[in-house]
């Protein structure tokens, strides 16, 4: 069953008690929230994904809740907790919605040590993945949403899963954050993207999230292998264009921006080093989308041989 | 002054085309090197050797002069492998 089957008063009357329980990639998360903006973010972002049945197990519970005391009425505030702790601090309830995707990526990023789990988009044409790790501001996430309106298929736009047995890529599948300029250059590329009510002055400005594309929850299942590793770089009128990384450079790069490389040890340290191998390495730089998406084209092409 | 590899390192290495990588598991850390460095490490993990020998075996090994500008560089490699914890001097 998946979540636009159900009515609108059970998906509420789910996310009030005992949770909405939904699958995405590997995991099964439990969402708790009587914010109406969760369930129409959830109803919009998510109406493809599968419900989990009663009795299986959960991998995560996240619950959003409203502030208590004058703040239930009074600017009223979301809180997001987990195992009876408040992570992080409360926000305007107008956040709940983007709080709620930041709070499934934490569950991921900090506790899913069954993968090497890097702070990397990836995406995947004919079972090969590119990796593409860079910081918050590199155009990382609009490169991604370009790509997947463009025939690549959506793995993650932030958390790169790799798994400690084979090495393989799991999707994730979930709603692509965009934010700032980046809504304005997606509307534009890609107008019939789906994508939820902005949500202003947040930490990282005016976010929203894009609908993932139905036939890419089809083959959720559907795992990837490495083939690219990618540092892509927004630069302002920029020809876009690969330039050849140095392996081991990027191996520590990949390392600097997983959440658990150290945790993993030596574990860790083969299977990125066994990565980087079948890799190739490249600085991306780009300013236009339509350019940029013509450049990764050009590489499964040849991929393809 | 001899050198030898600090006693809590136990290293492994990665190789691409001459960009190595090496892995310490009492530490957890990764280093990057190039071949003259990592050589000099790889010698120090089989025995302890002054920098004289460790000139001598290195510069045979790839093949290059053993001159002064080879023992300088030899020299600050020395300290930044010190420096990183992953050498120390041989106490006699």
């Amino acid at each position: 069953m998946i979540l636009s089957e159900l009515s609108a008063e059970e998906v509420r009357r789910r996310l009030h008690c005992p949770g909405l329980v939904i699958r995405t990639g590997p995991f099964n998360f439990r969402i708790r929230s009587t914010i109406e903006s969760v369930a129409q973010g959830l109803e919009l972002l998510y109406p493809d994904y599968q419900l989990v049945e009663d009795g299986q197990f959960v991998d995560f519970t996240v619950t959003l809740a409203h502030s208590g005391g004058l703040r239930r009425w009074w600017r009223p505030q979301v809180r997001f907790v987990y195992d009876g702790e408040s992570p992080f601090a409360v926000l305007p309830l107008d956040h709940a919605f983007p709080l709620m995707e930041w709070a499934m990526n934490w569950c991921i990023s900090t506790q899913a040590h069954h993968y090497l789990t890097l702070h990397a988009a990836v995406v995947e044409r004919e079972g090969c993945a590119v990796i593409m790790p860079a910081p918050p501001g590199s155009g990382k996430s609009t490169l991604c949403a370009g790509l997947v309106s463009r025939g690549w298929r959506l793995l993650s736009d932030e958390l790169t899963l790799i798994s400690l047995a084979d090495g393989l890529i799991s999707p994730l599948g979930r709603p692509i954050s965009l934010k700032n300029q980046s809504l304005v250059v997606i509307r534009k590329f890609v107008p019939d993207a789906c994508l939820n009510q902005v949500t202003h002055d947040t930490s990282k400005g005016s976010v929203s999230h894009m609908r993932v594309p139905t036939e890419h929850l089809q083959g959720i299942e559907e795992r990837a292998r490495p083939r690219w590793v990618i540092f892509p770089k927004y630069v302002p009128l920029a020809k876009a264009e690969l330039a050849p990384r140095s392996k081991a450079n990027s191996m520590l790069e990949l390392g600097r921006n997983s959440f658990n490389y150290t945790v993993h040890g030596l574990t860790g340290f083969e299977l990125l080093s066994d990565l980087i191998t079948v890799s190739d390495c490249y600085d991306f730089r780009y300013s236009q989308l339509e350019e940029a998406v013509s450049v990764f084209d050009q590489l499964a092409v040849k991929e393809r041989g | 002054m001899t050198w030898q590899i600090n006693a809590l390192v136990t290293l492994h290495w990665r190789d691409w085309n001459g960009e190595w990588v090496a892995f310490d598991v009492g530490s957890g850390q990764t280093h990057q090197m190039d071949t003259l460095t990592a050589t000099v490490l790889m010698l120090l993990e089989t025995t302890a050797a002054s920098q004289f020998e460790l000139a001598m075996l290195t510069a045979d090994a790839l093949a290059v002069p053993n001159d002064h500008a080879f023992s300088t560089a030899l020299s600050g490699i020395l300290d930044g492998l010190r420096a990183a914890g992953l050498i120390e001097p041989l106490v006699q």
